[in-house]
């Protein structure tokens, strides 16, 4: 008995041991963790969203969820545009699907960005219809590993056709090649996730809420304009 | 000298690999680029050693039926710390090694060798036999990376070598990481072995 007693002391201290080590690691290196997420989704927005002055994150609360969000502004031929770009997370099992949306002033998507983490498998696309030239066209900004500028064709093989919203297409370039798969919907990006038929569901409601989330913004603006006048 | 001997034979007379066949997971999955195969030995050997000197220091308080737990709780501790610190502060790399960075916790090269060696012996003699056997898997890892990057993509760590050579992308590929290894276990075992030994274990006899 006391040698059972000895054994689960060595094995609970050990472990509880672990534990410590772990919790303190990670409260130690968690600034770091925000800095670099903070760093990469910058890099990342303005990559996506060139020509745009970004402000610090953001949040917007709407009936059920709280949404991000990072308010943008171009000057172009002296016309002042905003942009809001919006991310959300969808977690898998190791892989991570972050989803990050341009929408500008009168609620079109003008941009989407799927990054999977950790290893930061990406694919942009911008809407040139928002951009003004083709309609309802959608050109895929970059894929592979933006860190070292890898590409991954077996990552664009695995894009399926799935009929969100006909209306917006993508049109594939990039690299000189113009891959088969052209012509997909924007949301066909999902299909690189794992678990693409959650993912879509997920995808879409996002979608929705960032929708709405640019309503609620845009509303509480003038509502603050007209209170100033 | 007595200790270099142990750093000797984990290095290369009893190189996991090639002589033990053990961690061919992280070799053939890691293996498609030198930059790749690199941080991968590093963070091998760090975490091998570590692991190693850790449990040997603790070693005499440990009961022999809980063991293996308290060796695996090490390991994955000092893989989990490595792996934060990564994230942190080269999240590049991180993101580079993905899912194969926290398995190498439960690979069997690391166990095996904090079981066998390190629970048996000193402080300083298993840190110089892990060092030398990280260094082993190191080895093999970048040769075999090497090969496959020139052969699969003819460049070496982003370098052209061959202008107009076009190269066999299959070996970049896992097909490709199977016909580069089984090639080099054939030469280690035929060349640095011996056709003596292998003669040996064909009979069944101890090989020396």
């Amino acid at each position: 008995m006391k040698i059972f007693f000895k054994q689960s002391f060595i094995l609970i201290v050990s472990i509880a041991s672990a534990i410590v080590i772990v919790f303190y690691t990670e409260k130690f290196a968690q600034p770091r963790f925000v800095q670099n997420e903070t760093l990469k989704v910058k890099d990342i927005i303005a990559r996506v969203f060139p020509g745009y002055n970004f402000s610090d994150e953001a949040s917007v609360q709407l009936d059920t969820k709280k949404v991000r969000y990072w308010p943008g502004i171009t000057d172009t031929d002296g016309m002042q545009k905003k942009l809001f770009v919006f991310m959300s997370v969808i977690p898998g099992y190791y892989y991570n699907l972050k989803l990050i949306a341009g929408i500008d002033e009168e609620n079109r998507i003008t941009g989407i960005c799927l990054l999977i983490n950790p290893g930061d498998l990406s694919s942009c696309a911008d809407n040139r219809d928002a951009i003004g030239n083709t309609p309802d066209m959608w050109i895929v900004k970059e894929r592979g590993v933006p860190d070292r500028g890898l590409s991954d064709p077996e990552f664009l093989a695995q894009f399926k056709r799935i009929d969100y919203k006909k209306a917006i297409r993508i049109e594939i370039t990039g690299s000189g090649k113009r891959f088969p798969e052209g012509g997909t919907t924007a949301l066909n990006l999902i299909n690189t996730y794992r678990e693409n038929i959650s993912a879509v569901k997920i995808i879409a409601g996002d979608l929705k809420d960032f929708l709405n989330a640019v309503s609620v913004i845009m509303s509480t603006s003038q509502e603050n304009a007209m209170e100033v006048k | 000298m007595k200790h270099f001997s142990g750093f000797n034979r984990g290095l290369w007379l009893n190189n996991p690999v090639l002589a033990l066949n053990l961690g061919l997971c992280p070799v053939l999955a890691v293996s498609t680029s030198v930059y790749n195969a690199f941080w991968m030995s590093m963070v091998a050997v760090f975490v091998l050693t570590t692991s190693c000197i850790s449990v040997s220091i603790i070693r005499n308080i440990i009961p022999w039926n809980v063991r293996i737990p308290v060796f695996m709780a090490v390991i994955v501790t000092v893989m989990t710390v490595t792996e934060m610190a990564l994230n942190a502060y080269r999240p590049d790399i991180y993101g580079l090694l993905g899912i194969y960075l926290p398995i190498l916790a439960v690979n069997c090269l690391i166990l095996g060798k904090v079981e066998e060696h390190a629970s048996r012996n000193g402080v300083i003699a298993s840190g110089i036999d892990s060092l030398g056997t990280g260094l082993g898997f190191s080895l093999v890892l970048i040769i075999l990376a090497s090969l496959r990057e020139i052969s699969g993509t003819n460049s070496i760590l982003g370098h052209m070598l061959i202008e107009g050579f076009e190269p066999a992308s299959v070996m970049i590929m896992a097909p490709g990481g199977f016909i580069i290894l089984g090639l080099m276990l054939w030469l280690y075992n035929t060349l640095i072995r011996g056709l003596k030994n292998t003669d040996s274990r064909t009979r069944g006899e101890d090989i020396p």
